[in-house]
């Protein structure tokens, strides 16, 4: 029994642009194309899992960290390629003072894995326990880091 | 555990998160849109194309010219041996015509008001070549038909 389109049209809009997000932190200048496709070819092979897995957000975010890193490593010229039109990796921001563009430039800065960390707990919104499972660490160093990248992010944005 | 972030930090965090990722605009079919439709068609289909004819900025009609193709979403699951196309296409037909596909494009103004689905029964790794038999989606307003 696998899960029907209309539930998997619901996970597409409640997590396809966290993990198309999270998904861009793996590629340089965080090609979205890249990202999404690996973004779809997670919800398509979510499609035709017999039996579905029992936590669904644990399986898309573990598979999109798997399928972005695999990407990474086997079509660098297409990521090359498509480096010259990216969108923005975030909305523009109505309700703070933030600029996007510079946030997403900051993040940049950071190593993958504080990217990483970041993504997930800040537009994500997973708890930290999830994080480190994801990314095999134990959780005090995922929340170590976690502030480590905000503070640096916090200096390279000029916050007081 | 945020909780015992320096309270500067937690502030940060707090403005950090009302930023928005990004997503692909509303106004018109998402990719994950097709590739659920290809989903579904993957199950019994060997192999399959998709390709989203986009609207030139000379066509402000929104209708497809030039044949130009802004993505291709090649699929290579299915039978084995591949099943001749003729049978492909009754099945597609079935399987669209059981699909709940409308209800996506009634609520938006598609940018992209044609899909072509391109089936092919050549070996999968060729299947981005001709010869392909062509299904072509058009969205309506409410509608999608095949012509």
């Amino acid at each position: 029994m696998t899960i029907d389109s209309a539930t998997i049209r619901d996970l597409v809009n409640a997590h396809g642009a966290p993990l198309t997000l999270y998904a861009r932190q793996f590629f340089p200048f965080g090609n979205f194309h890249a990202a999404e496709e690996v973004v779809q070819d997670v919800f398509h092979r979510l499609s035709r899992l017999t039996p579905p897995p029992d936590n669904v957000s644990g399986w898309l975010y573990a598979a999109v960290r798997n399928g972005a890193i695999s990407a990474v490593r086997s079509d660098k010229r297409r990521e090359r390629r498509e480096t010259d039109r990216q969108p923005p990796l975030f909305q523009p921001d109505t309700e703070s003072s933030f600029d996007a563009e510079k946030i997403a430039m900051s993040l940049t800065k950071l190593d993958r894995e504080q990217r990483e960390i970041v993504t997930l707990r800040l537009w994500s919104d997973l708890p930290f326990s999830e994080i480190a499972t994801l990314l095999d660490l134990p959780k005090t160093t995922v929340f170590r880091r976690y502030g480590e990248a905000l503070e640096t992010l916090r200096q390279l944005l000029d916050e007081p | 555990m945020t909780d015992e972030l320096d309270p500067k930090l937690r502030e940060f965090e707090t403005r950090l998160r009302r930023l928005k990722p990004y997503c692909v605009s509303p106004s018109r079919p998402p990719r994950d849109w097709k590739r659920i439709i290809a989903c579904t068609l993957a199950t019994t289909a060997t192999a399959l194309a998709i390709v989203c004819m986009t609207p030139t900025s000379q066509d402000p009609s929104g209708a497809p010219s030039g044949g130009i193709a802004s993505s291709k979403v090649p699929l290579h699951q299915g039978l084995t041996p591949p099943a001749p196309a003729s049978t492909m296409r009754q099945q597609l037909t079935r399987l669209l015509a059981e699909m709940d596909v409308t209800n996506p494009v009634a609520e938006r103004k598609p940018e992209y008001p044609v899909i072509e689905i391109a089936v092919n029964d050549a070996p999968p790794k060729e299947n981005i070549s001709p010869p392909f038999e062509r299904l072509r989606l058009r969205f309506d307003d409410h509608e999608l038909s095949m012509f």
